[in-house]
């Protein structure tokens, strides 16, 4: 062992020390030499526990659906549309509280569990028998990219890790071709926040999101120049490999120049990895046709929902599909923003989850669907809108450990408050690390001066939902 | 430690509050005990146990810090590794081989602060600096509104200024005074002069149109109308408040803020100060983006042009509708002559259909007719010249008038120069109101123009002055200028000093420089936040005699290297034992990459280069554009489109202003400077330099390629590696080129083997982290 590679040693017994005993034990097992000389960062690791679930897909709805005109109906809305709430809200907006607002849409049950859907989702109430609902969400947060920070990262300030890097640190990569959590952006732009939705934050660089961009051309600069032959570029990368490591050397912490390290051979075999599994046309029709990529509709989203499949299928760890802005925030004209907005993802999400189940991986993937927080039961001002709700939202999961046909917690009469069996932001990040065998009191990074993890125990309470799993 | 502390407790704060939020009422939030709403002091310098390794009061600060945490500055870096990063920050380019040679040969004392002078007076520096004021500023050289972006062809203007008043060093109060309200300080009339002086502080107001401006793009549905314009006035105020004076107001539309003081009146207070000249309703008082521009000129020479200019033009058009008179009943006879030369292959009644149909107006002519005509476009298609070959009378008549025409054109005087400005034209501008829940159409209150009360202090109001007779500007724009600039300001100087220093060593002494409110985060170093504001107001707002404060510190010369015990007690480097190692940004990258190739255009200043969408999605100059190796701040700044090669390094696509980038590290870099055509350019024309410029062995070549782009020698483990570099490259080409050629290799094939290998390696060493970072 050189004297790097002992430096590098050292550096981690001391600063990974609040790494949770787990993690340290792994890294330092699994030694392997990488390209930075150091443990590989991203070398697949096993949890701490045992577990089905190996890989996530979040189909972020940001903005803040409204629970009760997709998931919670709730009749005494309807009994008291127009009339006075008869208790206080707490509203983002506090001085525009209108009157009680019922939703249009016709809900029935489905599924073996009777779960509720609107008109507005029916394909996701064609799965009804594969997912996990949550009718019972809270956060602490009101406003959009506080709640956003917090849905990723557990608290609202930037420069905290998001959960997909906290998995990819937990678990490391199972595709030595492809980033380990890609971004699926949306052809509209980014969301609130922009990249913060995937930063590493503290953790090292390595662990952000690699964000793909939307169209034909996911990723550039895929082609190889046509004068550098392939065993040019061998020598070259070996080359650049020596340079770099002869530069990290000196700044044995910094994990950016690490990362970059590590980014060029990925890069090298994304050249060969990244066309084939971007390429959609050797789908069958039958795919294509349940995804929607027949209808103009559906195609954008379902082209993304599918490559994520392929991208799960090659070992991708996490891979998180964004729309653009706040399409869910439905401060006025609530109900044609939803019949525009749930066509669209409607029938991809469903697809998503049947597909996976078809091919047998619904065990290992994790798929979640929701957003920040959920939306009022009364109307804001007069525009036909909701104004944000942090006390109650919906979402589901399918897959990966979790319930196949459970409707979890319950609101109150209104849908304004989560009452039943709640569980917060912070709760549904330690199950969904639970599921991945990811202990979430373990997985910690020292950071300003003590271990921080995703879900702060100390100061959110979180704890592991197991009524949630299977 | 405190700032974690300090963390801590509002996590604290916040998770124990929300939990019962519905129970309580927050209590309003309270600016008088707010730090940064204080006007600062100037600290009495801290003692410190090791004065000797101190060099200016910024390391006294800094190194009571250090010594309090039990800490120490670092030694002071290599000469070579500080001219690079001195180069760098200030001109956003790598030190040429001339500037290293002048200060590692300078002997004397003070070869350091000489060399930062040298490079504190390129003009380079301010289109580095410029950048990052223009980033602030919320600059864009496209109007946004979603995808419809239209160009703002004259914006480049305001780009201009900018950099000129940075490499001028315009003492920055007069630089916010001139970009709030220099139409006001030269005395601006709608109808009076604009003379040469006038149009620096003219130009600068185009500060306040920096906001998306999308009142030109949308259908024209009222609601729409509304919601555009007032969008624009509400960026106008939100850059405004955030590049100045660093406060987040924007949620104060609505409701009062929450987190800060500030009440809902007095945001649209704010808004007051900007409504004469951004006035959405009725909409008849709006001028649209492509009506807000000035000529420049005296009203006579203005009054003068545009006489001189109709005359000649309706001269002209006289002469062309005579020629046109002339040739128009000779259209069909020499139609019909081209059709029937066609013979037989044309009956008569198609011969009729062509001409019927070529008779229609264009409007009105049926697909089939269409489909006609375009099936004889060449028979059908009759210009001035195709009559006057066959028509020897209408020849003459045209030759008779090239003369007069070429003529009257001649003396068209070429246009005004034109300027996209902020100025108000309105006599009589409407009172403003609240508008209750941020509701367009749901009008509260009048409100004056005002400053939130707890930014506003004793010996600093806003002071309004009444309108003098026979001016139309209110005036309200120069009493925002004058209570921004006064000394009493608790946040201007602040707020700048701590830009500069963010940019000096990646993170600001308020880590959030663009919120200095109470939802900020505290400063690490108060007093020298303090003392940096002080300093940098007394010495008359110089932005140049702030950075060689900053930069002839020890704790700016200090090296990065890693220190184990330091590290342990400090790892993010809060307390700055060292210099950070920093990555460059996007457009030091590009920029340094093309100084490199030795091809960086250095033309300063004009219209912006266009960028281009391809095919693949990317955004590109185009290649053959000449302009393609210009600095990337001549580089239109379009908001929906940033150049590919920029966006993948963090530059920001403009929506309202940017304070602070983002520093991702992804393999989407990787593949950029692997293989997008702009690295590979840059490497061969590196590679060329290269081999012209030391024609000796593979040693001195190395040292050179080394020297530019890297600012030093290559290290014995570099050198290594590029040696077997270079070797293993040469058996691999000398292979192909044995199986490829019987004869065995030309002195041709040979060089262009060098060629391709020195390319190959060239483009390596951009690749590199010794290139890609400051030290």
């Amino acid at each position: 062992m050189n004297e790097f590679s002992l430096n590098r040693r050292t550096f981690l017994s001391r600063s990974f020390g609040g790494l949770g005993t787990f993690a340290l034990a792994q890294l330092l097992a699994e030694d392997a030499p990488s390209a930075a000389g150091g443990p590989d960062l991203l070398a697949p690791r096993k949890p701490h526990g045992t577990t089905k679930a190996k890989s996530v897909i979040c189909l972020f709805q940001h903005g803040g659906p409204s629970q009760m005109a997709l998931f919670d109906p709730k009749p005494r809305l309807e009994k008291e549309d127009g009339k006075p709430y008869p208790g206080k809200i707490v509203q983002h907006f506090h001085n525009r509280i209108g009157k009680v607002m019922a939703p249009p849409f016709r809900f029935a049950k489905y599924g073996d569990a009777g779960m509720d859907f609107s008109e507005l989702v029916p394909h996701t109430a064609s799965i009804a028998d594969d997912i996990t609902m949550v009718r019972s969400m809270w956060t602490n947060q009101i406003d959009h990219s506080v709640a956003v920070r917090t849905f990723h990262s557990g608290g609202p300030f930037s420069g905290r890790p998001t959960l997909g890097s906290w998995v990819t640190y937990g678990l490391g990569s199972e595709s030595q071709n492809l980033p380990a959590y890609v971004v699926l952006t949306d052809p509209g732009g980014l969301p609130i926040v922009g990249p913060e939705n995937w930063t590493s934050g503290y953790l090292p660089a390595l662990y952000q999101g690699t964000p793909f961009r939307p169209g034909k051309s996911p990723v550039l600069n895929l082609q190889q120049p046509s004068r550098t032959s392939a065993l040019a570029r061998q020598n070259q990368l070996h080359l650049l490999d020596r340079l770099n490591r002869a530069q990290g050397s000196r700044f044995p912490e910094n994990t950016e120049l690490d990362a970059r390290i590590s980014n060029y051979e990925l890069a090298a075999r994304m050249q060969t990895a990244v066309p084939g599994v971007i390429d959609l046309s050797k789908e069958p029709e039958s795919i294509r046709k349940l995804y929607g990529l027949d209808q103009q509709v559906t195609a954008e989203y379902g082209r993304r929902c599918l490559m994520a499949r392929r991208l799960v299928e090659e070992g991708v760890r996490f891979v998180l599909i964004l729309l653009s802005g706040q399409p869910w925030d439905t401060h006025a004209k609530e109900n044609s923003t939803l019949e525009g907005l749930c066509p669209r993802t409607d029938q991809p999400s469903a697809a998503l989850v049947k597909d996976l189940k078809q091919r047998g991986l619904l065990d290992s993937t994790l798929v979640l669907w929701g957003g920040e927080f959920g939306r009022q039961p009364v109307s804001e001002g007069t525009a036909g809108g909701r104004d944000h709700n942090q006390f109650a939202f919906s979402l589901w999961l399918a897959g990966g450990g979790f319930k196949a046909g459970h409707l979890h917690g319950a609101t109150d009469d209104y849908g304004y408050k989560s009452v039943e069996d709640v569980v917060s932001v912070w709760d549904l990040q330690a199950t969904i690390l639970h599921a991945l065998g990811l202990d979430h009191t373990k997985l910690t990074y020292r950071h300003g001066g003590r271990d921080d993890s995703l879900t702060d125990v100390d100061l959110t309470q979180a704890r592991v939902v197991n009524e949630l799993l299977a | 430690m405190q700032r974690r502390l300090f963390f801590l407790l509002l996590s604290l704060v916040t998770f124990t509050g929300i939990v019962r939020a519905e129970e309580r009422e927050k209590p309003a939030p309270d600016g008088a005990a707010h730090w940064a709403f204080k006007r600062p002091e100037r600290p009495a310098p801290p003692r410190v146990l090791r004065q000797e390794v101190t060099r200016t009061p910024v390391d006294l600060f800094i190194t009571a810090r250090l010594e309090a945490q039990g800490l120490a500055l670092s030694p002071e870096a290599e000469r070579s590794t500080l001219i690079r990063r001195v180069a760098i920050d200030l001109t956003g380019l790598p030190p040429t081989p001339a500037e290293i040679e002048t200060y590692l040969s300078d002997p004397a004392p003070g070869a350091y602060e000489r060399m930062v002078d040298r490079f504190l007076a390129s003009p380079r520096y301010g289109e580095r600096w410029g950048k990052y004021w223009l980033d602030a500023a919320g600059y864009a050289d496209s109007n946004g509104y979603r995808h419809a972006d239209s160009n703002r062809p004259l914006a480049y203007r305001y780009r201009d200024y900018v950099i000129r008043a940075l490499n001028s060093d315009t003492p920055f109060d007069r630089f916010v005074q001139e970009q709030l309200a220099g139409d006001e300080l030269v005395g601006f009339t709608p109808d009076g002069d604009v003379t040469e002086e006038m149009i620096g502080p003219l130009v600068a107001t185009h500060f306040l149109r920096n906001s998306p401006d999308g009142s030109e793009g949308s259908d024209g549905n009222p609601d729409e109308l509304r919601l555009d314009r007032y969008h624009v006035l509400e960026g106008v105020v939100q850059n405004t408040m955030n590049c100045l004076l660093g406060v987040r107001i924007e949620c104060a539309r609505c409701h009062d803020h929450k987190f800060e003081p500030i009440s809902q009146r007095e945001y649209y207070e704010l808004q007051a100060i900007f409504f004469p000249a951004y006035c959405p309703e009725p909409f008849d008082r709006w001028q649209s983006p492509s009506k807000r521009i000035i000529s420049v000129g005296t009203a006579k020479e203005r009054k003068e042009h545009e006489l001189t200019t109709t005359r000649i033009q309706e001269e002209l058009k006289a002469l062309r509708a005579e020629i046109e008179s002339a040739a128009r009943p000779l259209h069909r006879p020499l139609i019909e002559e081209r059709l029937q030369a066609q013979g037989a292959e044309l009956s008569e009644a198609d011969r009729m259909s062509v001409l019927e149909a070529w008779e229609t107006p264009m409007g009105e002519r049926s697909d089939q007719q269409k489909t006609l005509l375009a099936k004889h476009e060449k028979s059908v298609k009759v210009d001035n010249k195709a009559v006057a070959e066959r028509f020897p009378d209408f020849a003459s008549l045209l030759a008779e008038k090239e003369g007069p025409i070429a003529a009257l054109e001649k003396k068209m005087p070429p246009p005004l120069k034109k300027l996209s400005v902020l100025v108000e034209t309105d006599p009589e501008p409407l009172p403003h109101h609240l508008l209750i829940r941020g509701s367009y159409t749901d009008y509260g209150p009048e409100v004056v123009p005002g400053i939130p009360a707890a930014l506003t202090n004793a010996e600093n109001n806003y002071d309004l002055e009444p309108r003098p007779p026979a001016t139309i500007s209110t005036g309200r724009r120069t009493a925002l200028a004058r209570w921004l600039t006064s000394a009493g300001n608790p946040l201007t100087a602040r707020v700048q000093v701590n830009r500069i220093w963010q940019y000096h060593f990646g993170k600001g002494l308020v880590a959030t420089s663009d919120n200095f409110g109470l939802s900020g985060s505290p400063p690490t170093h108060p007093e020298l936040l303090d003392h940096l504001a002080v300093e940098f107001i007394e010495s008359g707002w110089s932005t140049k005699a702030l950075h060689r404060l900053i930069l002839t510190s020890a704790v700016y010369r200090q090296e990065s290297a890693f220190r184990a015990e330091a590290f342990a007690r400090d790892p993010e480097n809060l307390w700055l034992w060292r210099y950070p190692v920093r990555r460059l940004d996007a457009e030091a990258i590009r920029d340094s990459m093309l100084a490199v190739a030795g091809t960086l255009d250095q033309q300063r200043f004009g219209p912006y280069v266009p960028v281009k969408q391809v095919k693949n999605g990317s955004i590109i100059v185009e290649s053959k554009d000449p302009a393609v190796q210009r600095r990337s701040v001549y580089i239109q700044q379009k908001r929906t489109a940033v150049l590919s090669m920029l966006e993948v390094f963090d530059a920001p696509a403009m929506v309202h202003n940017c304070s602070r980038r983002n520093v991702s590290t992804v393999p989407l870099q990787s593949l950029t400077l692997l293989n997008s055509g702009f690295s590979v350019a840059c490497s061969e024309e590196f590679a060329r330099r290269v081999l012209r410029q030391a024609r000796g062995a593979d040693d001195e070549r190395l040292s050179h390629a080394y020297l530019l782009a890297v600012g030093r020698n290559p290290t014995a483990v570099e050198k290594a590696a590029l040696k077997e570099f270079l070797a293993a490259e040469r058996k691999l080409y000398s292979a192909s080129t044995r199986s490829g050629e019987e004869s065995g290799s030309t002195p041709q094939a040979e060089r262009s083997t060098e060629d391709l290998v020195w390319t190959e390696l060239c483009q390596m060493i951009l690749a590199s982290s010794a290139f890609l970072y400051i030290e």
